[in-house]
C-alpha cells in the first residue's frame, strides 16, 4: 500500500487500512514516513510564511509594537491606582526605544550572508515540525495504550505506534494556519479529526468497542487536566496564605 | 568484526521497534558486544551531526554578545529605567549584563562540548539504565541475563538516530526519549520474557526513581538557597 493510500485511508477512517497497519511488519516505518511527510509539508509552508515576514523587519516591528500598545491599553483600563497608571505611562514612553532596539536586533549581521542564514533558519524550522508531531503522537499513544490495557485491550505497543501515527494525517491542514482568520478553526478541526482517528485506531488495535476506546484515549489526558487544575488551586491557596501571613 | 552497515541496520531496527530483531538480539551470543557497538556508533553519528549543526547555527546567527550590548544600550535609554535611576541612583544594569555576558560565553561552547561527549553520555546512560532495569526485571521474575538485557536495550538507543537531524542548524529534536523508552520496554519484555505490565514497570521504575531523586535534590538545593538568603 502506498503512502498516499495510507494517508487517504487514515483520513476516511478506512478500517482495512487500520487493520493492515496493525498487522504489517513495516507498520511503524510507514507510520513514521507519514509523520515525516505531513511534518515537512506543514513546516515548509509555515517557515516560508515566516520567512516572508522576517525579510521585512519593519513590518514585524510594527506588529510587535501594535501588540505592545494593545497590551498597555488593556493594563491601563484595568489599573486602579494613580501609581499603576503612572507606570503604564512610563512604559508607553518607551515604545519608540523598543522599536529601535528591535529594528537593530533584526538587522544584525551574521557571519554567513543574511539570505543563507534566513534559509538555514527556515530549514531548521521545517525539519523540526515532524519531531513535534512525533513527540505529541508518542505521548498520546503511550497514555492511550496504558489505559486501553487497563480496560482489557490486548494490542501491542508496536501496533499502537503504527496505527497511532495515522492520527497525524489530518494535521496536514495545519499548513493553512498561516491564514490569520482560519488559524484557530483549522487547528481545531485537525486536532478533533486526529482524535477520532486515534479512537478508531485504538478500537482496532486493542479490539475494544468504541466506548471503551474513547475512554482509553481520554482517560489520562482528562486526569492530568484535573490534576493540573487542583495543583494550580493548591498553589494559589498556598501563595495567598503566605501573602496573608506576611501582611 | 561487525560491519558498520550491520550495526546501523540493527539500530534502525531498534528505531522502528522491530520485535523480530529484538528476539534475534536476545538469542545472539554476541549481544553485549554488538549492543555496545550500536550505542557507540549511534553516539558518534549523533555527536558528529551535533557539532556540524552547532557550528552552522553559530555561523547563521548574529553575535549574541553584540545583541546583548544592543539590549543594554536600549534599556539604559528607556524611560522606565531612567525613571528608576532617578528614584534610586543605585540602580545599575552593568553587573546584570556582565553576568549575562559571562553566561552566554559559556553557553556558546556548551553546545559543542555537549555534542563531543555524546557517545560517552549514551554509553554511560545505557549501562546505568540497563543495570537498573535488569535488577528490576529480575526482581519481577525475569529470566534474562545481564548480557541479554544490555543487548536488547542497546537496540532502543536506535531512537537516538533521529537526532542526526541536528546536522541542520536550528532543528529541535523531540520524541526520542519516549521512543527510546518504548524500545526499552520491548527489549526488556523480549530479553526477560516478562508479561506486559511487569516489563512496563521494569522499563519505567529506573527513570521514575531517578526523577524522584532529582526532585529531592532540587528541593534540597532550593531549601538550602532560601535558608542562605534568609540568613544573609
Amino acid at each position: 500500500m502506498s503512502i498516499m493510500d495510507t494517508f487517504n485511508g487514515a483520513l476516511t477512517l478506512n478500517q482495512r487500512v487500520f487493520a493492515e497497519m496493525r498487522d504489517s511488519a513495516d507498520g511503524v516505518r510507514r507510520g513514521f514516513l507519514l509523520i515525516l511527510l505531513v511534518g515537512l509539508l506543514v513546516g515548509a509552508i509555515q517557515s516560508a510564511s515566516n520567512l516572508i515576514s522576517v525579510t521585512n523587519p519593519d513590518q514585524t516591528v510594527d506588529a510587535i509594537l501594535a501588540a505592545y500598545r494593545q497590551a498597555l491599553e488593556q493594563q491601563k483600563e484595568a489599573a486602579t491606582t494613580p501609581a499603576q497608571r503612572e507606570v503604564i505611562d512610563v512604559l508607553a514612553e518607551s515604545e519608540e526605544e523598543i522599536g529601535n532596539m528591535l529594528r537593530e536586533l533584526f538587522t544584525m549581521p551574521t557571519p554567513l550572508p543574511r539570505p543563507i542564514s534566513l534559509f538555514l533558519q527556515a530549514l531548521g524550522q521545517t525539519v523540526s515540525m515532524p519531531f513535534t508531531y512525533l513527540s505529541n503522537m508518542l505521548l498520546a499513544v503511550v497514555l492511550t495504550h496504558i489505559a486501553a490495557r487497563q480496560l482489557g485491550g490486548q494490542g501491542g505497543i508496536r501496533s499502537m505506534v503504527a496505527v497511532g501515527s495515522l492520527s497525524v494525517a489530518p494535521h496536514a491542514l495545519d499548513a493553512l494556519t498561516f491564514i490569520p482568520v482560519l488559524s484557530l478553526p483549522i487547528s481545531l478541526i485537525a486536532w478533533g479529526w486526529g482524535l477520532i482517528i486515534l479512537i478508531s485506531g485504538t478500537a482496532v488495535v486493542h479490539r475494544l468497542d468504541s466506548g471503551k476506546a474513547t475512554l482509553a484515549v481520554l482517560l489520562y489526558p482528562s486526569l492530568l487536566i484535573i490534576l493540573g487544575i487542583l495543583l494550580s488551586c493548591f498553589l494559589i491557596v498556598v501563595l495567598v496564605g503566605l501573602a496573608g501571613a506576611r501582611a | 568484526m561487525e560491519s558498520l552497515a550491520y550495526l546501523v541496520r540493527l539500530s534502525t531496527a531498534g528505531l522502528l521497534l522491530d520485535v523480530n530483531t529484538f528476539r534475534a538480539q536476545r538469542d545472539n551470543p554476541y549481544a553485549l558486544r554488538e549492543g555496545f557497538l550500536v550505542v557507540l556508533i549511534v553516539g558518534i553519528l549523533v555527536g558528529t551531526a551535533g557539532v556540524i549543526g552547532n557550528l552552522l547555527s553559530r555561523l547563521a546567527s548574529p553575535d549574541p554578545l553584540a545583541a546583548l550590548a544592543i539590549v543594554q544600550r536600549s534599556l539604559e535609554r528607556m524611560a522606565l529605567i531612567t525613571e528608576l535611576q532617578r528614584i534610586n541612583p543605585d540602580v545599575d544594569l552593568n553587573p546584570i549584563f556582565s553576568q549575562l555576558a559571562t553566561n552566554l560565553s559559556i553557553l556558546q561552547w556548551s553546545g559543542i562540548i555537549g555534542a563531543l561527549i555524546t557517545p560517552f553520555v549514551y554509553l554511560l546512560g545505557w549501562l546505568i539504565y540497563g543495570i537498573i532495569a535488569h535488577l528490576v526485571a529480575r526482581a519481577l521474575g525475569g529470566e534474562g541475563t545481564l548480557s541479554q538485557t544490555l543487548g536488547c536495550t542497546a537496540l532502543a538507543s536506535g531512537a537516538n538516530l533521529l537526532a542526526i537531524a541536528q546536522v541542520l542548524p536550528f532543528v529541535e529534536i523531540a520524541g526520542t526519549t519516549l521512543l527510546g523508552l518504548i524500545g526499552c520496554y520491548i527489549g526488556l519484555r523480549t530479553a526477560h520474557q516478562l508479561s506486559a505490565w511487569r516489563a512496563f514497570w521494569a522499563a519505567l521504575l529506573g527513570p521514575i526513581l531517578l526523577g524522584l531523586l532529582l526532585l529531592v535534590i532540587s528541593c534540597g538545593g532550593i531549601a538550602v538557597l532560601v535558608a542562605a538568603a534568609q540568613g544573609s
